[in-house]
């Protein structure tokens, strides 16, 4: 019915499938405001192009939302660095995201610092390394369905997540042997 | 299996994400090489670490609101929101060169057509003027996106790419200006134009990071078939 037009059907599919955009959106820029403007473009650009969706290929529409809603990710994120260097919000957003779990200050300090630094190191990434850093990492989708999503081989994805995990390894290395405190 | 293997292997065996078999063999080859024990220990201390340290909250967000600015935007045809110019100094240097471009063809024209055929005032928006500068345009560009298309990660090593940071930001504003010009008289051309502003863009922002990484250009190359676009262009 959205494919025939109706904004109420359109509506629906849109509260189906707005929590997983946003979330992946989120992960990916690490700004709330940003995400929604790219929630928004995923629906737009789907509603202008649901004629291009088959319905007769048993294709999953929440997988072809994903792609438009990963493209619209990283045209966001290309474009923003074009204009400025990004003021990093992400400590102020992971300082409040994460509350104390274990009742240990001292505990939770240390892993807020390994969140930060974490966020850094990520933040350093090319665009689609790291959405498929975010793909795995934060959304917990394997390399089969990481490769589908980005359109590209499942031996690329492998060679981007070794190069993450190599790039985190290292910098978390330095990180770890700066600090007096032993965090395991 | 060789060290190298196992290494490449580790980050997907410590998300569960490797067949039996290689699961099996990287840790027959891990239990066997001293090395690659304390490679994948200190993996593993790290990774645990990162899954200690959990993600970022989502943050609530009014739905409502999301989906009225989506209501509002579903009825009309409209540019992708994420424009350009981020300064007013480009704005001006893209009007400086417009001036500089138009003028180029104008003067072009008139040296290599100078029977009059055309005047200088219908070459400026000729749709073949333009048909012309899109073709000149899209030569210029050709080494560049060529170069990046041709890349291998396996065999060139990431090696680097001599183009200048400077010819790559005067082909950015020529490439806007010949957009905005030719999708008043030919709006099949735009989407190309369009990719070639998202490649241009790319490998601007690796220039001034010093992020070298010709394989996100080449995907963004490859992934919207740009060369092949190109080379359709010019035979029209």
């Amino acid at each position: 019915m959205a494919q025939a037009g109706d904004r109420e059907a359109f509506h629906r599919l849109f509260e189906a499938h707005r929590e997983k955009i946003f979330g992946l959106a989120f992960n990916y820029l690490k700004n709330a405001e940003d995400a929604e403007d790219v929630l928004q473009e995923t629906f737009v650009r789907a509603y202008h192009h649901l004629d291009r969706f088959n319905l007769d290929e048993s294709a999953s529409l929440s997988g072809w939302l994903s792609r438009i809603g990963i493209n619209c990710c990283m045209d966001s994120f290309r474009k923003n660095r074009m204009k400025t260097q990004r003021v990093d919000d992400i400590e102020i957003m992971e300082r409040t995201a994460n509350p104390d779990r274990n009742n240990d200050p001292e505990r939770s300090r240390e892993l807020q610092e390994v969140r930060e630094k974490l966020a850094a190191i990520v933040d350093g990434f090319p665009p689609r390394q790291r959405m498929a850093f975010v793909l795995r990492h934060h959304q917990d989708l394997n390399v089969r369905e990481i490769a589908a999503n980005l359109g590209c081989s499942q031996g690329t994805v492998k060679k981007m997540l070794f190069r993450s995990f190599e790039t985190i390894k290292k910098h978390m290395r330095k990180f770890l042997g700066e600090k007096s405190y032993e965090m395991l | 299996m060789k060290c190298s293997k196992a290494r490449e292997l580790t980050v997907l065996y410590l998300y569960n994400d490797l067949t039996e078999a290689e699961r099996a063999s990287l840790e027959e080859h891990v239990g066997a090489c001293p090395d690659c024990g304390r490679e994948m220990a200190e993996s593993r201390r790290i990774f645990t670490l990162m899954r200690a340290a959990g993600r970022a909250t989502v943050p609530q967000v009014s739905w409502e609101k999301n989906w009225a600015t989506i209501d509002a935007r579903l009825d009309r045809k409209e540019r992708r929101p994420f424009g350009f110019f981020p300064s007013r100094g480009w704005a001006i240097a893209a009007a400086s060169l417009l001036i500089v471009f138009v003028i180029g063809i104008g003067i072009g024209r008139l040296l290599f057509f100078p029977s009059g055929r055309e005047t200088l005032s219908q070459v400026g928006a000729a749709p073949g003027s333009l048909q012309a500068s899109l073709r000149d345009h899209l030569e210029a560009l050709k080494p560049v996106v060529v170069e990046y298309s041709n890349y291998n990660i396996d065999r060139n090593g990431g090696g680097r790419f001599e183009i200048d940071r400077d010819l790559i930001r005067a082909l950015i504003v020529q490439n806007q200006l010949l957009k905005q010009i030719i999708a008043e008289h030919d709006p099949t051309a735009v989407p190309l134009l369009e990719d070639l502003d998202l490649v241009l863009k790319e490998i601007a922002v690796q220039k001034s990071s010093g992020q070298h990484d010709p394989a996100t250009v080449k995907e963004i190359i490859d992934g919207r078939d740009v060369v092949l676009k190109m080379e359709l262009f010019k035979k029209i």
